[in-house]
């Protein structure tokens, strides 16, 4: 993808996004904060953005895996079939 | 009289309500693998007990009614070997610690109070119920990406689709998400 120092509010708000999961490049990030630099919309987006990350640490949310899920269905199959 | 009000799709209750259950039994035996095992139990105890369900509560308060007689059970059961698990139980290998039974350390070691631990358990099941209200394939993948912490390639590979596709799904999952919180816990 062409490096650009300006950028339309969708790849900011995709930006964001990547960066809540830590996977921005250095060039994304620069894009990204001169954007916020003028655009207000966006500055919001990734407040709130940031503040739902924090949501998911401080909330101690778990979840199972697909191989975890696929047991208990297999399991929950038999006991129905059995029953 | 009964009367088939409600119908019960089972095949549906891992995907739909597996999560809810296990981030509830975790936060209160704070073990994964009972709390995985408990789940498990639930799902068959719910099976059996099919035809007590009135659909008077949903299914999702149904089942944590279950969940907390097996939570209680489970309490239960690790009460009545404590006698046997004192005589194995080993010491903190911490020297400043030397002397704690490891049972007196099962509480969190984290400077959080009683109140906080509690919001965060809330927090945690609101997060939850949220998550629910996203489509399954939606929640599913940005479960991986966000809680599991997976790589973006591994999920784009076990679900054939693009990055792009991902960060996608990723984006509404994550508006659904915020204005879902926005209404049921920063406003209450």
């Amino acid at each position: 993808m062409k490096n650009k120092l300006f950028i339309s509010c969708e790849e900011a708000a995709h930006r964001i996004d990547k960066a809540q999961y830590g996977e921005t490049t250095f060039w994304e990030k620069l894009s990204f904060n001169f954007h916020n630099l003028y655009c207000s919309h966006c500055k919001v987006y990734a407040a709130i953005n940031k503040r739902l990350t924090l949501l998911f640490k401080s909330g101690d949310v778990h979840c199972l895996t697909r191989e975890q899920k696929s047991k208990m269905k297999e399991k929950l199959a038999d006991t129905a079939s059995s029953s | 009289m009964e009367s088939p009000k409600h119908k019960i799709d089972t095949t549906q209750w891992v995907d739909r309500y597996a999560d809810y259950l296990f981030n509830y039994a975790i936060t209160r035996v704070n073990d994964s693998y009972v709390a995985e095992e408990l789940v498990q139990e639930t799902f068959v105890a719910g099976l059996k007990a099919m035809k007590n369900f009135k659909g008077e509560a949903t299914e999702r308060t149904w089942l944590i009614s279950i969940l907390k007689r097996k939570i209680i059970d489970q309490y239960q059961k690790a009460n009545s070997k404590k006698g046997q698990a004192e005589v194995r139980m080993d010491y903190s290998t911490s020297s400043d610690r030397e002397g704690d039974w490891l049972e007196e350390q099962v509480e969190d070691s984290t400077t959080m109070n009683a109140e906080s631990r509690l919001e965060n358990k809330e927090l945690g099941l609101a997060i939850e119920i949220c998550l629910e209200k996203l489509p399954v394939k939606q929640a599913e993948i940005f479960k991986q990406k966000t809680i599991l912490e997976q790589e973006t390639d591994t999920i784009c590979k076990e679900h054939d689709i693009t990055a792009s596709n991902l960060w996608v799904i990723i984006h509404r999952a994550r508006v659904q998400l915020m204005k879902c919180l926005e209404d049921d816990w920063f406003k209450n």
